[in-house]
């Protein structure tokens, strides 16, 4: 019977039936907004091999010239990693839990008189990638730097705040202000749409992040823009713009407060903390219950990101069984709750990118297994 | 139902020349109902599998979208982005289980591998199935739902009683009835060999 009813499609009325026998809390627009920027991952990564397959072309392809859809499509092999696609967060509440702390560090700012935070970056991202470790904290206070710009739009301010970068990403922490004093209603606040524009793009993956629910208390709402791509970004100029904002009530139903853009230019830390591993170390991975050979090629580390290459197609990243020991017995959380991760597919090779919730000393790391197999670093 | 085709043709031409808008249309359109499918075949327990199964449906709907018949009637778009996110769910559970052993399976488990005469299997062609999912959709709705729960969504008994709020043999009971409904409906349709 199961074989029969396989290719079954039901109508809506049947479904809205179906749904209703079990109910589901509704799909909240948060969610909706972080599962749209992952399947648009999927999508440039796949316009972007396609392209490559089909046409050879490396010609770059500029936002929104027709086609692109804002996919940034340039020589695979000009820069030293070949091209990824990142899919989203497969976890926030770790971000959510400790944001709560990270804003009650931070200085509240008063409307009009606009003043930033000293060079030295304190709470914040601090907070969120530094937790209570007094080294990861100095980590973070090291590669971040502090944001000192803000723009006006429409009665709404964006004041970018700090940055953390390591050689192929970076979290932006910015403030949503809004300038009459009055409180944000409760609720989500989101960017329409959001342009990265970086010289030398590679395909990229990025997406803007309200961790915490606006309170309806205060007129100020916190937001975290998470971006990776292929090409290095350590000094180079980084352009966002963040083109409308939508307001989403507790039940997702979402209404246009402005169709203005903000704009920034940000000067990307040059400082790199990434480190680069020769390995070309064969592993097994499991695959459908199947243990599978698979060549790690290369891997990237840095204290908030982890990137193989490895000279096999995966299937998912899940295939590899990473587990990261510290020295003092802890584990990176790969459960599905500690990371992002995407991968993306060249030709035979694929890579796979991990980024922390947390900033790492690699020094203090034991040793990166993937499976039983200890990488040789 | 002229709403529901032009909405259904905008999806398909966004998806084709804009898909940041068209997967965000058909994500605001479709995304309940795919998530509610991904959940339930997935579990309550394992949230980022289900994130996955809703974004991997969509990228399939993007690459699926310039060849999906749009001759079809409307409305079929949604059962065909519904009928993605079936086959995604259940082969991500299936890729999930494959590590489970017979050993490890429940004697309930293995019961339920041998249960059921599949009367259907008689069914020789597309048409023929058509009229069986006709013959289904016939069905009382609760008979209907618990009939699409464990034959399409592969949900097991257990599973099923625990959504529904029944006991496991009432689940079997139900099914059975359904059953014995479709085979007489297929009867008089001349079907049943």
């Amino acid at each position: 019977m199961k074989r029969w009813m396989e290719d079954y499609e039901p109508t809506e009325e049947v479904m809205n039936q179906l749904m209703e026998s079990a109910p589901e809390e509704p799909f909240a627009e948060p969610e909706r907004r972080r599962i749209q920027s992952r399947v648009m991952r999927e999508i440039r990564q796949a316009q972007y091999a396609g392209r490559e397959q089909c046409d050879g072309s490396n010609r770059r392809k500029r936002p929104g010239e027709n086609g692109a859809e804002g996919v940034q499509i340039v020589d695979p092999q000009r820069e030293q990693h070949p091209d990824t696609g990142r899919k989203l967060a497969r976890r926030g509440m770790p971000w959510r839990r400790r944001l709560v702390t990270a804003v009650a560090c931070m200085a509240v700012l008063a409307l009009g008189t606009v003043a930033f935070a000293s060079a030295v970056m304190e709470g914040g991202l601090v907070e969120l990638l530094g937790g209570s470790g007094d080294r990861e904290r100095q980590i973070v206070q090291d590669m971040g730097t502090v944001l000192e710009q803000s723009q006006s739009v429409d009665g709404y301010t964006v004041a970018l705040k700090q940055m953390i970068n390591d050689r192929n990403g970076c979290y932006i922490l910015m403030d949503l202000i809004r300038n009459d004093g009055q409180p944000l209603d409760q609720g989500y606040y989101m960017f329409h749409s959001t342009q990265i524009m970086i010289p030398g793009m590679e395909c990229s993956g990025w997406y803007v992040d309200q961790p915490e629910q606006s309170d309806g208390q205060t007129n100020r709402a916190t937001m975290i823009l998470h971006y990776d791509g292929s090409q290095t970004l350590t000094g180079k100029t980084m352009t966002v713009k963040l083109v409308g904002l939508e307001r989403y009530d507790v039940g997702g139903v979402s209404q246009m407060v402005t169709e203005d853009a903000w704009e920034f230019e940000v000067e990307v830390n040059d400082k790199d903390s990434t480190q680069t591993f020769a390995l070309n170390q064969p592993v097994t991975v499991l695959r459908k219950g199947r243990e599978e050979p698979v060549t790690i090629k290369k891997l990237y580390l840095s204290p908030i990101s982890l990137i193989m290459e490895t000279g096999n197609n995966l299937e998912s990243y899940d295939e590899l069984d990473l587990e990261i020991r510290m020295k003092d017995g802890t584990d990176i959380d790969f459960s599905g709750n500690g990371y992002k991760s995407g991968y993306g597919l060249l030709g035979r090779n694929t890579q796979v990118d991990f980024q922390f919730d947390r900033a790492i000393d690699p020094q203090q790391i034991e040793g990166i297994w993937v499976g039983d197999t200890k990488l040789e670093l | 139902m002229k709403q529901t085709v032009q909405e259904e043709n905008r999806i398909r031409e966004l998806l084709q020349s804009d898909p940041e808008e068209g997967v965000a249309l058909a994500l605001k359109r479709y995304g309940s109902g795919v998530k509610w499918i991904a959940r339930r075949i997935l579990g309550d327990d394992a949230p980022q599998d289900v994130e996955e199964c809703v974004a991997e449906t969509f990228v399939r709907l993007w690459q699926n979208s310039a060849s999906f018949d749009s001759a079809r009637s409307g409305g079929a778009l949604y059962g065909y982005v519904c009928g993605i996110a079936r086959h995604v769910a259940v082969d991500m559970a299936r890729r999930r289980k494959s590590g489970a052993s017979m050993e490890e399976m429940t004697e309930g488990q293995l019961a339920e591998l041998a249960e059921e005469p599949d009367f259907a299997g008689q069914l020789a062609d597309e048409a023929d199935r058509r009229l069986l999912w006709e013959a289904v959709e016939q069905l009382p709705q609760e008979d209907r739902e618990i009939f699409l729960l464990r034959y399409w969504m592969e949900l097991r008994i257990k599973r099923i009683s625990q959504l529904l709020g029944l006991t496991e043999k009432q689940v079997e009971n139900k099914l059975y009835r359904g059953r014995q409904t479709l085979r007489k409906e297929l009867e008089k349709r001349g079907m049943t060999r």
